[in-house]
């Protein structure tokens, strides 16, 4: 028996040393690092990105991407990953820069655009007038021109290339050259959201002088070069090579036009698929800037480390659960708006998502952000959390509450398939919280989670769901989610209406907003018709997902966007401080 | 020997030539390649038609097979669905960085293992064997991922607070890895992580059969006629037992090699090696055949070379084998 214990004493030393190996990444010094959050268009700097001194010259930065890109041209279907922007954001640049406030800044452009024509009685169409900068030029020295512009537009527009979206270009009739700088894109109609084009990565402005006659499907595949393999670039950085599988490398540009010349020598971009992986990489030094997706514990294990700075900001990305209008009795407004009025959208906020971003509040409007200007409550009287009220709506609806405590619409029982993208955190809590808060009123939802593939790329098209939750990405300009609330038949193949929901006065509205070119005005109408939409509850909004990026201490310069421009939107200010 | 080996080759081709078939209208019969492709709005008729041209889809399937298999042993397999790009020089990087990881890891499997399972069976019911046998069974139910985390926390924090790094936590390589012997000590010291925790499953597994094997063995007529002959103790368990008791951990090793060339998928999603696993789940997520087809015949293939070697090593091993 003697013998016996021995060995099991070595094993439990064994096992209590790998414990505490283990638990010693959690106990260390607190840095006290202060996170920053974003709201209402101000930007707050976080104390560790520019406090810890001058960027010196030289060095490199190692960024963890969540995936490999696929191809690296971001214009072309498969190239259409986030991953692959944040790549070519450092390579490439489009006309306008989206900066982390949600506004449009003018980047190739030497100032915002001229537009004429379109009003009422004018009889010239909607012409923008594109001036470019004087100075911009591509890495072989060649200036940025007019000819690159209308080279850009054919080139989105050519059937024979497999083109993410033509939306936008398919706007425009016709572009004439001006001068070797300056081109008049003439619309077809007035087209209020005419900064959208060419302003995020999968619009780029391209080299006419190196693209033309060649093969566009292929020759960005593996590298931003010409056709004799030497890179080529607009951007503070160019093409160096790409690994495949381990990572890709892009270094300074030496003929960068801008002002302010990269201080970087190289950046190396490597694909790590998994998240913990990520955050041991990012731990233990293997890898130096990331910006994954934040789950709760994500933030633990990086706060009060040392060495380690992150900030979080409120994003683009807003959840929402939607309603599937052909599944009786949720055609009913008033059964919607009870589900809604029992959800606790606050307790939901504070509870899943403040502890990532403090800031975070409940989004009461489908069509602005709470960062943008335009942003109006339209939606908290509607659905604000009223568990009472919603059942009293319902009982002054003819619904009866079961023996199991369910109500009973129309001889419909309120127990639902709730579907959501399995293998999130967040939104598994989101789910139980949910089905706790509905279980008061008498609604019943059971979870149906599924892979992204399958949860949001068959069976939300498809309509094959009662409830479901996900988010859309906005926009500075929301006009991309117009197809959301408009009638299916009005917009056909292009839709994104997946809940059925049609109301010919906010399609009226989206039509007038769409041709309304003064800003003002145009905000004024979307808010109309949000406030319509609000009525019809067609969905619930919830609230607005957290940014998050964090970064080694040794490196300056890093700030978040959340908007699609992504993190590496400001790379020439990046620098190491030793 | 030679004639056992040539009957075996032999016997390998009809058996690949059945799998093609099956695989090639396993796959097809899944739905219309080009499903996905349609619902895509901005994917215009043109290019479609062009795929359906260049992959013959309008063809019968047995028309389609022919030709697929005609890609497959004249061009490579071929192109990838949507973008014509070629299949073979992604399979062909990500079978050679898999083979790396796999034939490392299960060597070092194989040596410990049956090392272990020597020195347990000799020594039945001592300490030694108690612990290897707590080992093996923990190794043995450890869920991968689990494990893989495990080891990438251990080392970041020994890292974190020594300043010394032993393994590196993913990927195959640093960013600027040197050349020569420098590039090869750092290709370890990034394979390390993901070998040890793939060995370690194997290794539970074969040092288990070998115990029980050579329990078998060692208690066998011949064993003790061959200690009473007056042979060392040594001579008698390598030359006599241990030849004797590796016959089924030789099958057991080819089955679990073969499968792993194409199964080593958690291991490398975690440590991001960007071997056959994750080639697989990328094809998949782009429900695109091709890849698809061409990773199922070469995994295929290693399975039937992997079983070919284990029946010559048979032949090796046990000569009443070789003369059937």
């Amino acid at each position: 028996m003697d013998l016996i214990r021995k060995p099991a004493r070595w094993l439990v030393l064994l096992a209590v040393l790998g414990l505490l190996a283990v638990a010693c990444g959690g106990g260390e010094e607190q840095g006290a690092d202060p996170d920053a959050t974003e709201l209402g268009g101000e930007a707050t700097e976080t104390e560790g990105d520019t406090a810890q001194g001058e960027p010196v010259q030289g060095g490199s930065v190692v960024f963890g991407l969540e995936q490999e890109p696929a191809i690296l041209n971001p214009w072309l279907t498969e190239g259409n990953l986030f991953a692959t922007s944040k790549v070519i954001a450092t390579i490439l640049y489009p006309l306008w820069r989206i900066t982390p406030e949600f506004e449009y800044e003018p980047l190739l452009l030497e100032d915002v655009p001229e537009t004429r024509g379109g009003e009422e009685g004018d009889d010239e169409p909607f012409t923008v007038t594109y001036k470019l900068r004087e100075e911009a030029n591509w890495s072989d020295g060649t200036p940025i021109s007019s000819e690159d512009l209308k080279f850009t537009w054919e080139t989105c527009m050519n059937e024979d290339w497999d083109i993410t979206s033509r939306a936008g270009c398919d706007e425009v009739e016709e572009v004439n050259i001006v001068d070797e700088k300056t081109a008049d894109f003439v619309f077809k109609r007035p087209y209020a959201p005419w900064r959208e084009l060419f302003s995020v990565h999968s619009g780029v402005v391209l080299p006419a002088h190196v693209l033309e006659g060649e093969n566009f499907n292929r020759i960005w595949n593996d590298g931003i070069v010409d056709a004799d393999g030497e890179p080529i670039s607009s951007g503070p950085f160019q093409f160096e090579s790409w690994e495949k599988g381990q990572q890709i490398t892009v270094t300074r540009n030496e003929e960068f036009w801008g002002e302010q010349q990269a201080y970087l020598d190289e950046i190396v971009f490597r694909p790590i698929e998994d998240v913990n992986t990520l955050i041991q990489q990012f731990r233990g030094g293997e890898v130096e800037v990331i910006d994954p997706q934040p789950q709760l514990d994500l933030v633990n294990q990086i706060e009060g480390a040392d060495g380690l700075e992150y900030e979080s900001s409120t994003g683009p990305q807003w959840e929402h659960l939607d309603f599937n209008f052909e599944r009786p009795p949720l055609d009913k407004a008033y059964v919607r708006r009870a589900i809604a009025m029992g959800l606790n959208r606050e307790q939901l906020a504070s509870e899943l998502i403040a502890p990532i971003d403090p800031e975070v509040e409940p989004l009461n409007n489908v069509i602005w952000l709470t960062n943008q200007e335009q942003y109006q409550d339209n939606w908290g009287e509607v659905i604000n959390y009223d568990p009472e009220g919603a059942v009293q709506l319902l009982e002054e609806n003819g619904c009866t509450r079961g023996d199991n405590d369910i109500f009973e619409c129309d001889g419909e029982p309120l127990e639902f398939d709730f579907v959501t993208t399995s293998g999130n955190e967040l939104r598994e809590l989101t789910f139980e919280v949910m089905q706790q808060q509905l279980q008061e009123i008498g609604v019943q939802i059971t979870a149906d989670f599924g892979e992204p593939a399958v949860a949001l790329g068959e069976r939300l098209p498809a309509q094959d769901y009662d409830l479901i939750l996900f988010a859309w990405v906005g926009a500075p300009d929301p006009s991309g989610g117009d197809t959301i609330w408009q009638c299916e038949e009005t917009t056909g193949d292009a839709s994104l209406n997946y809940t059925g929901y049609c109301n010919p006065e906010v399609d009226e509205l989206m039509q007038q907003q769409l041709e309304t070119v003064d800003a003002q005005e145009r905000a004024d109408l979307y808010n109309e018709a949000d406030a319509l939409i609000a009525q019809d509850v067609p969905v619930v909004p919830l609230y607005q997902k957290p940014a998050f990026q964090a970064w080694s201490s040794d490196i300056v310069g890093v700030r978040t966007n959340s908007t699609q421009w992504g993190p590496t939107w400001n790379v020439e200010e990046w620098g190491r401080t030793e | 020997m030679v004639t056992f080996i040539l009957r075996r080759l032999l016997f390998s081709i009809p058996v690949i030539v059945l799998a093609s078939v099956v695989i090639f209208f396993g796959v097809s019969s899944v739905g219309d390649p080009l499903g996905e492709l349609r619902t895509r709005p901005n994917v215009s008729q043109v290019t479609l038609d062009n795929i359906v041209e260049r992959k013959a889809l309008d063809q019968p399937l047995p028309a389609q097979y022919l030709l697929w298999v005609q890609e497959a042993t004249t061009n490579r397999f071929g192109t990838t669905l949507l973008g014509d790009r070629p299949i073979w020089p992604d399979l062909r990087r990500a079978l050679w960085f898999t083979l790396q990881l796999v034939i490392a890891a299960e060597v070092l499997a194989l040596i410990i293992g049956i090392g272990l399972g020597v020195l347990s069976a000799k020594r039945q019911y001592s300490v030694f064997d108690y612990a290897t046998t707590t080992i093996s069974f923990l190794g043995y139910s450890i869920p991968i991922f689990w494990f893989a985390l495990i080891l990438q926390v251990i080392f970041t924090n020994i890292y974190r607070a020594t300043g010394t790094r032993i393994f590196y936590t993913a990927g195959l390589s640093s960013t600027n890895p040197g050349t020569g012997l420098e590039f090869f000590i750092d290709r370890l010291q990034h394979l390390a992580l993901p070998i040890i925790a793939l060995a370690y499953i194997s290794l539970a597994l074969y040092s288990r059969y070998m115990r029980s094997s050579m329990l078998e063995v060692i208690n066998a007529d011949y064993v003790r006629t061959a200690r009473a002959k007056g042979l060392r103790e040594t001579l008698v368990t390598r030359k006599h037992a241990m030849r004797n008791a590796l016959i089924p951990i030789v099958t057991l090793a080819a089955l679990n090699f073969g499968a792993l060339i194409g199964g080593a998928i958690v291991t490398e999603a975690v440590f991001s090696i960007p071997g056959m696993g994750s080639y697989f789940i990328r094809a998949l997520t782009a429900r695109d055949v091709y890849p698809i087809m061409a990773f199922l015949m070469i995994t295929t293939i290693f399975i039937i070379i992997a079983n070919l070697v284990a029946d010559i090593l048979y032949g090796y091993l046990d000569p009443r084998i070789r003369n059937e």
